[in-house]
């Protein structure tokens, strides 16, 4: 390898190596840092919405460390739905808003919707977020991703 | 061929071209970070972690390889990451393309609204595909940082002929 070669390798590992820290650091310092923290309820940086992987999903729902709430519509929360879920479809937050207000503002909160196809579910976590809420999560996967890991499910109550 | 390529008009054309395009593009993803980690997710092909770290680190990555481009600084080094980047995004387009993803590019804009990737956009990164390949093949440029610190030789006069030695 030329000594031309190497000096190119040598200032792009720089610039990679800058651009992470610079990267990280703002998104830490400016509380949008994107990695969920799975188990830490204590989180303390300015209110913010995190996509958490269907692991970190599933470990704060065996824990009962958050509540999930499904964005979807009824009828499709009522085909099957993450076992404990609340539904409150986008349409009707700001209609509804009576459980909303029955929720405690720095609980733990997981939305989700179908999954990589639907929106839902980082628009009501926005929502939340606009009402008070500090610790809001997103498992972007959603409902398929959950279902098709063959995760514990939960068919709806008549 | 070479000599047009090695042009110091093309290659200012090409470093304003690839300087703006990448400093742009990597300040609106800052601004709408959220947005543009959707963006990837949409693509299909990284999820959990990975989305995140690429989300909170790709725009500044563009931001200063940009600025490099621009200025001359770390200039070979940035010209080959723009190089490997735009083989990178114009192979997810691709795919997206080819497995008829309904996504946006989240290129520029985080709005869904700007419309699906398609065969225009393939177009369009082959372009600058092109220009960051000049710069690639051209080791120096004049008008640049490095040349004040001498590390980098300075650009040969495109109309002198070749030293026979």
């Amino acid at each position: 390898m030329t000594e031309n070669n190497k000096s190119m390798i040598r200032e792009s590992v720089l610039l990679l190596l800058l651009s992470t820290v610079i990267g990280l650091g703002y998104a830490a310092s400016s509380g949008q840092w994107l990695l969920s923290h799975t188990g830490d309820s204590e989180r303390s940086s300015s209110p913010t919405s995190s996509f958490i992987s269907l692991e970190d999903a599933a470990f704060l729902h065996k824990k009962g460390l958050a509540i999930f709430i499904d964005a979807r519509h009824e009828y499709d929360f009522r085909q099957g739905h993450i076992p404990g879920a609340i539904n409150i479809p986008l349409s009707e937050f700001e209609t509804d808003t009576t459980l909303i207000e029955s929720l405690p503002r720095n609980k733990t909160v997981v939305t989700y919707c179908d999954g990589q196809e639907c929106n839902s579910s980082v628009a009501l976590a926005q929502m939340l977020l606009a009402s008070g809420f500090t610790n809001v999560n997103i498992f972007f996967g959603g409902w398929n991703e959950w279902k098709s890991a063959h995760a514990e499910i939960e068919e709806a109550h008549q | 061929m070479k000599a047009f390529l090695s042009h110091p008009v093309v290659i200012i054309g090409a470093r304003l071209l690839l300087g703006s395009v990448f400093i742009s593009s990597g300040i609106l993803k800052i601004t709408q970070m959220e947005g543009f980690a959707i963006s990837i997710v949409n693509y299909k092909l990284l999820s959990g972690s990975a989305v995140a770290l690429l989300a909170m680190i790709l725009p500044w990555l563009e931001v200063l390889c940009g600025a490099s481009i621009l200025l001359g600084l770390y200039y070979r080094g940035s010209t080959l990451l723009v190089f490997l980047m735009m083989i990178l995004f114009t192979g997810a387009v691709l795919s997206a393309v080819l497995r008829g993803l309904d996504i946006s590019c989240g290129c520029f804009t985080q709005d869904p609204a700007v419309g699906k990737v398609g065969w225009m956009k393939i177009m369009e990164n082959l372009g600058l595909i092109i220009a960051s390949s000049i710069l690639l093949i051209n080791s120096s440029a004049n008008w640049s940082y490095a040349l004040v610190t001498k590390s980098l030789p300075p650009q040969k006069d495109h109309n002198s002929t070749e030293d026979p030695s």
